[in-house]
């Protein structure tokens, strides 16, 4: 009975608890009995469980007396960067190990209106600084897929590693992620689910913990396209606390799952074929392109040729806005403090001893490219660049309706075998950053399988407030692929 | 341009108010050079082309009601401190 329901896509959840068929607190219960039972993939910093118990009590109630909300009942994740209020939010980091924020993020009240429960805060890298989690304060998270004849543990991916861990082992039927340079679509990927990062600015951004206030969105990772679509739709929408958030009509958008894609122009731009992608990722690319013909579509070769440019500017962006952003975090008041004697030592020692390695190299490495006499050779450089790659894409969509690429260069990697040096991690990102510097919706889908049995995902990018497009195209691709969910050994 | 000394690491340590160790310094400076080596490709971009289109504007500032709500409360706010008095965030005596 407990796998019968923790197994199914949330959709399918949706359903039956309207049927009747079972209770959302079976469904909490079900899923807290496996968050026990895959304790040591470490998807979870905190956990919610009695809150989860005493709200699918409600939900029952709602379901009940016929006052159903959209998705009354469904257990939850909640990446740690997420404000919740009267529940720990850590952003990965030492730094907040004790903060409890007393307000809510504006996406995860939005859920929370719409009925769902939140099982716990799902692990991450610190600040969502890192592409593999293994920079959080709390212990890696651990992918549950593993390489064929090789029992060693693979990286999830990250930022939102945890988040990708708890819906591909089955820990939730949903979870939410925020993705800077790729840290929704990456670990996605890596973990064989469905994971959206939507136009720059659908989404709100109060409450998140900021680490790129220009590139920073929030979106939904699940099991399958319909349920991205179930969850992105109630997400979505304008916020007064969020002057970049668009007051733009959210549509409907489960009502593209199925639609045909007859007549759509896909583009393939050929400088995502980087060196790092493999042969075999590249035919599996090949692929996923043949399925989109076969359904109808027509596909039309690209040039973005500002692609190389992208990962050295985000590299400036990123530290830039994150030194700026992680400038709060002092000590003063609601961050760990050290002992200290001066006021500059309160501040050095206090940011010494709660940041991690990833996120002090960052704070330096902005601080330099916003310093005088650096700031136009670097900062002022990228952000033309930025404006370069935004230009190319717009131009791109005059002819094609989506771009098709792999999410990334690679698989997951074991992690004791992870880059040591930040440049060689950073290239994780290349396909990725592209979209968040011009701001553009991009979903990252499972497509298979390599001959390692480990999952490969390919991206489909959309022009701005297209997400109807993506969700359209990637059901097709996820009908073809068949992809193979995480199933458990035992 | 693509190489820092460990003085420029003290100094970025400085106004970035983080503590770096002198045994640390090294590796920083080391870490830090070759991400600049590599952001430094972009000085080869030639963006001459692009028009800044960083943000198109496309709305109006939206305006609200000017009303008075309560965010948050004193209570709620210093929860989270490391220490408190008197309603107050309480800091070490940094004044002789």
């Amino acid at each position: 009975m407990t796998e019968s329901l923790t197994h199914k896509t949330l959709a399918e959840a949706r359903d039956g608890l309207r049927k009747r068929d079972f209770s959302s607190y079976d469904l909490v219960q079900a899923f807290q009995k496996r968050m026990a039972k895959y304790q040591s993939l470490n998807a979870f910093i905190t956990e919610c469980s009695e809150y989860a118990l005493q709200a699918a009590k409600v939900a029952d109630t709602h379901l009940q007396n016929g006052t159903v909300r959209v998705l009354e009942g469904i257990p939850l994740a909640v990446k740690d960067v997420f404000c919740t209020k009267g529940i720990r939010t850590t952003a990965g980091s030492k730094i907040l190990e004790n903060f409890v924020p007393p307000y809510e993020s504006t996406v995860s009240q939005k859920l929370h209106d719409a009925g769902a429960i939140f099982l716990g805060k799902t692990n991450m890298d610190e600040f969502a600084m890192g592409s593999s989690n293994s920079s959080s304060a709390f212990g890696q998270a651990f992918n549950p897929w593993k390489k064929i004849n090789n029992n060693k543990l693979l990286s999830p991916g990250g930022s939102s590693g945890g988040s990708a861990v708890a819906v591909a082992a089955h820990l939730c039927l949903g979870a939410i992620g925020t993705d800077t340079g790729g840290s929704i679509r990456q670990p996605a990927a890596f973990c064989g689910i469905t994971g959206i990062k939507p136009t720059y600015g659908r989404c709100s951004r109060f409450g998140i913990i900021a680490l790129a206030s220009s590139l920073d969105q929030a979106g939904p990772m699940t099991k399958t396209v319909r349920d991205a679509a179930i969850m992105l739709e109630i997400m979505s929408g304008h916020d007064p606390q969020d002057s970049t958030s668009v007051a733009i009509e959210v549509p409907h958008f489960e009502a593209e799952i199925g639609a045909s894609i007859k007549g759509m122009r896909v583009g393939i731009p050929k400088e995502y074929a980087v060196e790092e992608l493999s042969v075999e990722l590249r035919t599996l690319w090949d692929e996923g392109a043949r399925w989109l013909t076969d359904a109808g579509a027509h596909i039309v070769p690209v040039s973005l040729p500002s692609t190389p440019y992208a990962l050295p500017a985000y590299y400036i962006i990123n530290p830039a806005e994150a030194s700026s952003n992680l400038a709060r975090f002092d000590g003063v008041r609601f961050t760990h403090r050290a002992e200290a004697h001066t006021l500059s030592d309160l501040y050095e020692k206090s940011r010494a001893e709660g940041f991690g390695k990833e996120v002090k190299r960052r704070i330096l490495m902005g601080t330099y490219v916003l310093s005088a006499g650096y700031f136009d050779a670097y900062y002022g450089k990228a952000r033309e660049v930025q404006a370069f790659i935004r230009q190319e894409f717009l131009n791109a969509f005059q002819n094609v309706d989506v771009l098709l690429t792999p999410t990334a260069p690679i698989g997951p990697f074991a992690v004791d075998e992870e880059p040591k040096d930040p440049i060689t991690m950073y290239l994780n990102d290349v396909l990725t950053v592209t979209v968040n510097l011009a701001g553009l919706p991009a979903i990252s889908v499972p497509a298979g399988l390599t001959q390692e049995k480990t999952p490969f995902g390919l991206q489909l990018i959309a022009p701005h407030f297209k997400e109807n497009r993506l969700f359209r195209a990637a059901a097709v691709l996820e009908a073809c692929a068949h992809f193979p969910y995480w199933r458990d050994c035992a | 341009m693509s190489t820092i000394t460990k003085g420029d690491v003290r100094k970025i340590a400085m106004l970035a108010q983080i503590r770096v160790e002198e045994s640390e310094l090294g590796t920083i400076m080391q870490e830090i050079s070759s991400i600049l080596t590599f952001v430094g490709k972009l000085q080869q971009a030639d963006c001459s082309f692009a028009h800044d289109a960083i943000s198109d504007a496309t709305q109006q500032t939206p305006q609200r009601l000017d009303i008075v709500h309560l965010a948050n409360t004193r209570e709620e706010l210093l929860a989270n401190a490391s220490e408190a008095a008197f309603g107050m965030f309480s800091v070490p005596k940094v004044v002789e």
